[in-house]
């Protein structure tokens, strides 16, 4: 187990080389002068961006600069905001438990929905629980999360005035509210991968429930319960695990929507900012951030795939 | 158009219609009942430990007032940071940490200070403060353009005894009194110009900063020493940033933001639900901004032609949603600076005209024109139904729609035109200049016209008052004439509050104030 960990450390590390790489060079090619905005935008004179431009290190030549920030990512320095000037690091940590947070608990609703009616459908294939699990899932696929966010907020916050409709307390500040400022976001969030893990879960547990040794298990008369807890679940959760890595970078992609939806002050809509303000430094941190939280999540899944499958250990 | 663009905001549309009629007998009274949001009431009726809570689509990065110039922002910086000259909500200057100002020659101007103001942090304010002050502004490396050039105007400051200062400038320079009226006049504590101001305030303002988290949130809260004590009604004011319209309406029918600023669509639907809305004129205005120096714009006969191929009342219709009022000048009807001799009908509506026009100019054949828009949806809108409303006279737009990064394309002298929002200037005299002015920030290759520039040259050696705002209207009135840039109509600034706000005016240039602003007791 510890050499199949070491092994996915070791290859992620020219994962995230690339992705700096390419990070980097996006932003030089993009259109748009940040130190015309960090001089003051359409007023700046030529002589006010020359000198933002020089305060900024944006005349240095693009390898050296890309050194540095290379430098800056083992020494912890990704720089400071062009316009706020808070250090990247900083800015980051004080968004990322926003984000964080969501994310945890889009993954807690989409498991809370997704393993019940997986499990229910595809132990009654055919029936109705199966058929109405089904559609219900299509339609958590098919529909887009900021419109199920604004109908939550029609309901929940503005209706029943059960939930806030916007904003995020710290969990430092009071756990309830933290809660409860979650709620709503997170299954607007979660509910996607809800459907997405429910109908991979039915199909992979189908196949599993169609081997001859959960055969032999019920022919010894074990219980439903008892197959499908104890023999199928292990084996059907292998593939979902793989939906459960990828639904990590689609939910770090959803949060810049429902931060928005729900004003949440979180990397989503640091991002958003960063990049109509070109505010390089921001965006190349958020952007290294998120790869390190796929790469991380990925690396989970392939553990866990190592526990759940003991021959892929040696793989 | 963007996936966004295309189903969030006509989803946004249905939802908040059905969800502000659902909430129609919420927590807020019903327009009208709770009277207007700038009506006073009498201190037994406040709630002096109430915070306000406000929702501002702006994001702001700094609070360093000499960072933070972008206009409509400094709305809260003026929580913290008093001016030395304030602004009337209709524009006018009117005393705040001065009391009297004079021009004792064309370069020198006296500042008389109030006298037993003290800083947050119980440093005096005096005349060596505001030396201080303007001597930050004039060697801060990194100042926005708004403090930065102004600043480097002034030549010397010299404090005469503790309560007068004299600002002697390079030249005659009679705006630089709207200047310290904005940025360049907020007074910070002589103990913090040292340090980074970029999350930390200690001004001599109404509200003492108790925490900022850039473009997220600012919370203040009541200061209790300061000189006007009438002036403060609340025990803190918290402006939370909400760049989304919907999610600030959202928040404000939840309970979570007492007060906040609403798009034009979002007006009936606000006030059929019972959240009361209050709008007032403001400087800023939807305009064809004109590079005079390309081709047919240099021509006059070219740009009225422009003018008059331009269905203005309905553009107020339907990009305004019925709120603004359509206008060929830079400003308001209501506004000083306005030129009663050019009203809107000046340019009716007319595509033969224009077309008469186009052909005495020698564009009998139609003319084309390449028109920077930046790619947000009310930008792209109005390019496009300008592209259909001129087309009938014969001009044809071609719409560059890029990110707003690449405004300076227009600048630059890429394209003809550049169709976008002119957010203002407290000097009308700025906004003026800055279009069409020789210099002028928006104004690429500095294209003018002589005697508009004549008139400009003569309003700044003009000293504030009578006279200068004269001046200024018949500036305007030839800028109007001239077409030096082709303004569509006035904007309005929409606030939405949950009845509960008193005593707050919205300010025509821009830059509100809460002097005065409180909640009512047992409301909302």
């Amino acid at each position: 187990m510890l050499r199949l960990l070491a092994r996915r450390l070791l290859m992620s590390v020219p994962i995230l080389v690339i992705v700096t790489f390419v990070v980097f060079f996006l932003l030089e090619i993009a259109p748009g002068d940040p130190a015309r905005l960090a001089a003051g935008g359409q007023a700046a004179s030529a002589a006010d961006v020359a000198e933002a431009r020089h305060r900024l290190g944006l005349d240095e030549p693009l390898w050296t600069r890309y050194w540095h920030f290379i430098e800056g990512l083992f020494t912890g320095d990704l720089g400071q905001s062009i316009f706020s000037g808070q250090p990247v690091l900083s800015a980051i940590a004080e968004r990322a438990p926003v984000s964080l947070s969501l994310m945890a608990g889009a993954l807690i609703v989409a498991m809370l929905i997704a393993l019940p009616a997986g499990i229910i459908a595809a132990t009654r294939p055919g029936g109705i629980a199966d058929r109405v699990v089904m559609l219900i899932s299509a339609g958590g696929v098919a529909m887009p999360n900021f419109l199920i966010g604004l109908l939550l907020v029609l309901v929940f916050a503005l209706n029943l005035q059960i939930f806030p409709a916007t904003g995020y307390v710290p969990f430092e500040q009071s756990p309830a509210r933290w809660f409860q400022s979650l709620v709503l976001p997170s299954v607007a969030l979660g509910v996607a991968a809800a459907a997405e893990i429910a109908r991979f879960l039915r199909a992979s547990m189908l196949d599993v429930l169609d081997q001859d040794y959960i055969r032999t298990a019920r022919a010894k008369g074990i219980g439903v319960r008892g197959v499908v807890g104890k023999h199928a679940m292990k084996n059907a959760f292998a593939p979902v695990l793989t939906v459960l890595g990828l639904q990590v970078r689609i939910l770090l992609g959803g949060t810049v929507v429902i931060e928005q939806i729900f004003n949440l002050p979180g990397l989503g809509s640091l991002t958003v900012k960063a990049v109509f303000d070109r505010d390089y430094p921001i965006i190349q941190g958020v952007a290294i951030s998120a790869a390190l939280v796929v790469v991380v999540a990925n690396i989970l899944v392939d553990v866990a795939y190592g526990y759940l499958n003991p021959k892929l250990r040696a793989a | 158009m963007s996936l966004r663009e295309r189903v969030v905001a006509p989803m946004a549309v249905v939802v908040a219609a059905a969800s502000l009629a659902a909430c129609g007998g919420g927590g807020a009274d019903p327009a009208g009942e709770a009277g207007p949001i700038s009506a006073s009431a009498a201190p037994g009726d406040l709630d002096t430990s109430a915070t306000l809570t406000f929702a501002d689509p702006f994001q702001n990065d700094t609070i360093d007032p000499a960072k933070n110039d972008s206009g409509f922002p400094t709305r809260q910086l003026n929580l913290v940071y008093d001016r030395l000259i304030g602004i009337s909500p209709s524009g006018e200057l009117v005393p705040q940490l001065a009391t009297k100002w004079e021009f004792a020659n064309p370069t020198t101007l006296r500042l008389t200070l109030r006298s037993g103001v003290k800083f947050q942090d119980g440093a005096p304010f005096d005349a060596a403060a505001v030396v201080k002050n303007l001597d930050r502004s004039r060697e801060m490396p990194d100042a926005g353009p708004a403090v930065s050039a102004p600043a480097a105007s002034i030549k010397d400051m010299k404090a005469s005894g503790t309560d007068v200062v004299e600002i002697t400038l390079k030249k005659p320079r009679y705006s630089i009194l709207y200047d310290l009226a904005q940025n360049l006049g907020m007074m910070i504590s002589p103990g913090s110009l040292s340090g980074s101001l970029d999350r930390a305030a200690v001004g001599a303002g109404m509200y003492k900063l108790v925490e900022f988290k850039p473009g997220v949130s600012a919370t203040y809260k009541r200061w209790d020493g300061y000189w006007d004590a009438g002036a403060v009604k609340l025990a803190g004011f918290v402006v939370k940033s909400i760049p989304d319209a919907q999610t600030r309406i959202n928040a404000l029918q939840s309970g979570q933001v007492t007060m906040s600023l609403i798009d034009e669509s979002q007006v009936d639907d606000a006030k059929g639900a019972g959240v009361r809305v209050s709008e007032k004129a403001t400087v800023s205005a939807w305009t064809m901004f004109l590079n005079m120096t390309r081709g047919g714009l240099k021509n006059e006969q070219v740009r009225q032609a422009l003018s008059y191929a331009i269905d203005r009342k309905s553009l107020v219709e339907t990009l305004g949603h019925g709120h603004g009022e359509p206008t060929v000048q830079m400003f308001p009807s209501t506004y000083e600076a306005y030129s009663k001799d050019w009203p809107a009908t000046k340019y009716p509506f007319d595509a033969a005209k224009a077309k008469e026009l186009l052909a005495g100019a020698g564009y009998g054949n139609g003319a084309k024109f390449s028109a920077l828009i930046l790619n947000r949806p009310l930008d792209k809108q109005l390019g496009q139904a300008l592209q259909r409303m001129v087309k009938p006279a014969g001009i044809t737009l071609e719409l560059k729609v890029v990110e707003p990064a690449r405004y300076s394309m227009f600048t630059d002298g890429e394209v003809d035109m550049f169709l976008g929002r002119w957010g203002g200037r407290a000097d009308p005299a700025d906004t003026l200049n800055s279009n069409a002015g020789k210099g002028g920030f928006i104004n690429p290759g500095s294209g003018t016209t002589p005697e508009f520039q004549t008139l400009m040259d003569k309003i700044e050696t003009t000293p504030t008052g009578d006279a200068r705002t004269k001046l200024v209207q018949e500036a305007s009135a030839l800028f109007a004439q001239q077409q030096l840039d082709i303004p569509v109509f006035a904007r309005r600034s929409i606030f939405a509050d949950n009845g509960c706000v008193v005593g707050f005016t919205p300010y025509m240039v821009g830059a509100d104030e809460y002097r005065g602003v409180g909640v009512r007791k047992n409301c909302g």
